[in-house]
């Protein structure tokens, strides 16, 4: 049970406690990795978990490297023949543990190889505070097209279960990528002969609470280049459509970026890329958008 | 990995079936009897039988990495099978495991999940009706559910797996069926259940009222429930005059239906 954190106690205490309540009978052991922060925060951090029932390891990292880094720790305290991981903040509902292993149990019985195979599941989302509503992952289809797309097949590692030995072929996470960097890691997962299944079960296993805010719209830009230049020839062969498209919502992620942080030049910096990409599209938002206004 | 199998008698178990927290909670609050929602909806509920179903598949290797991979430190494992001790017993009139299609022994079961190589030692269960003044209720010993009978069982059911399986430490367990006992109205009442339906099945026949199975089941049922709604279970022992009089009740019962 991989956890990385940074300076969100209380969003830790949460997600721990969701761990905690899990109906799956088996051990869990939880991996903690605080990237760095200030000592209160970490004597806070060893206390929550000294006060839990589950056993589990603290690292620290001595100043603050960074999501990719932390994770790459994580990997490397693995130790169990499962792996699973949490964000901060992020919550657990008490049956999803119990129903992704019945799921590889399944995927067992029908004589699939799952040293191949990760486990997602739905999950509710909420952002900022706004209404929230349950997200299903489509698992059917090429996975590495939808990946790149990110409408029905959403690269969150906090929704996953796999074998630890799935999380050792892939490798480490890549230091370059800030942002992205588990979208970069579920690319190669795919593309190295994995495959991402979702048990057919209707309801949501987790919750993710998102916020935009303090999120840097340059920087999710530079990242979303660095995964189309890595990945260049495998988006193209899909063709040129495809391709506007997931150039398209690259640049309306950080449109979206920029709006919350309230960066309105940049916003429509990037709303004028997005057209550029795809002006269909870009015109279908734009419609949206005066609708709201309206509204 | 440490498994626990409840092994019977199987008249304890049946006809009313403890749910898996039951079974659980009537062993040690550290196991649990896994559920195999992973072949289909509701399996598992009930016992684990299905692992006695020959169905082409490997049920019986995935169970058992289920169990390895699902149990540790925190829970261990339960198997429920009701029938093994009597297996053990080779009960003649024992019907259970006959069904359609084809279905393997439950120590076969045990034998194949052992056989995955998981599993360092198994705490065997079985539950008995405690020692008694044998003329106040002779029924259990002549059912063979008496706390004799079950060592007996246990002890040929540990030296079978033993004999084939000498790497694993087999511990015995006696549960006495008592009112101190969790869930005891629901095992005592299967084993008057079960005691009533053999003494009844062939006179009820005799008398022409020929009711099917679960006809004569059902009408048991109805008479153990009037039984236990008016307290009168709680009053032992239940000795020959109270059976006679159960077995009377459940003819008029016949009768009028």
């Amino acid at each position: 049970m991989l956890i990385p954190h940074y300076r969100d106690v209380k969003g830790l205490a949460k997600s721990v406690a969701s761990v905690v309540d899990q109906t799956w009978t088996g051990d869990i052991r939880l991996v903690v990795v605080d990237d760095g922060s200030p000592r209160v925060d970490f004597q806070r951090v060893e206390a929550l978990l000294e006060e839990q029932p589950l056993p589990y390891q603290l690292e620290r990292n001595a100043e603050n490297r960074g999501r990719p880094y932390t994770r790459n720790r994580l990997l490397d305290n693995i130790d169990g023949d499962f792996v699973a991981w949490l964000d901060a903040d992020d919550v657990w509902y008490s049956h999803k543990l119990e129903v992704q292993f019945s799921h590889i149990n399944r995927l067992r019985l029908t004589g699939e190889d799952i040293s191949r195979i990760w486990v997602t599941c739905n999950y509710d989302w909420q952002r900022d505070g706004a209404r929230c509503y349950q997200v299903n992952q489509v698992t059917e289809g090429d996975q590495l097209r939808e990946i790149f797309l990110g409408e029905r097949l959403r690269c969150y590692l906090w929704t996953l279960v796999g074998a630890a030995s799935t999380f050792r072929r892939v490798g480490q996470f890549d230091e370059k990528l800030p942002r992205l960097q588990d979208v970069d890691y579920f690319i190669r997962f795919v593309r190295c002969g994995g495959k991402i299944t979702n048990p057919p079960y209707r309801k949501a296993l987790c919750k993710y609470e998102k916020s935009d805010l303090g999120r840097c719209a340059h920087e999710i830009r530079e990242c979303n280049a660095t995964l189309f230049k890595k990945y260049r020839s495998s988006v193209e062969r899909y063709g040129r459509d495809y391709l506007s498209t997931v150039k398209f919502k690259a640049e309306t992620l950080s449109a979206r970026y920029a709006k919350h942080n309230r960066a309105t030049l940049a916003r429509a910096y990037y709303i004028s890329r997005a057209f550029m990409a795809n002006p269909k599209l870009t015109a279908g938002l734009t419609g949206r958008w005066i609708l709201d206004v309206l509204r | 990995m440490q498994i626990h199998v409840l092994a019977g008698f199987r008249k304890f178990l049946r006809p009313k079936i403890l749910t898996p927290e039951e079974a659980g909670g009537l062993i040690d609050p550290i196991v649990r009897a896994p559920r195999a929602y992973w072949i289909g909806r509701g399996v598992g509920d009930e016992y684990h039988d299905f692992l006695q179903e020959e169905a082409g598949d490997q049920r019986i290797e995935v169970m058992a990495e289920a169990l390895n991979d699902e149990f540790g430190t925190r829970f261990q494992p339960l198997l429920v099978l009701a029938d093994l001790l009597d297996e053990s017993d080779g009960d003649p009139t024992d019907t259970s495991g006959q069904g359609e299609g084809e279905q393997r022994s439950q120590f076969d079961v045990l034998s194949g999940i052992l056989r995955c190589g998981y599993t360092s030692t198994v705490e065997l269960y079985a539950l008995a009706l405690p020692r008694v003044n044998e003329s106040e209720e002779p029924w259990i010993e002549s059912d063979g559910i008496d706390a004799g009978s079950a060592r007996d069982g246990l002890s040929r059911l540990r030296k079978s797996i033993v004999e084939e399986f000498d790497q694993i430490a087999v511990s015995t367990n006696l549960v006495e069926v008592t009112p101190e006992t969790p869930f005891f109205y629901i095992l005592y009442n299967n084993a008057l259940a079960s005691h009533l339906a053999r003494r009844l099945s062939e006179p009820v026949a005799d008398c022409g009222l020929l009711p099917q199975a679960d006809l004569l089941a059902a009408a048991i049922a109805d008479v153990l429930s009037d039984w236990n709604s008016r307290g009168l279970m709680a009053r032992s022992p239940i000795g020959s005059k109270e059976l006679d009089t159960m077995s009377n009740r459940v003819y008029e019962v016949l009768l009028q239906r």
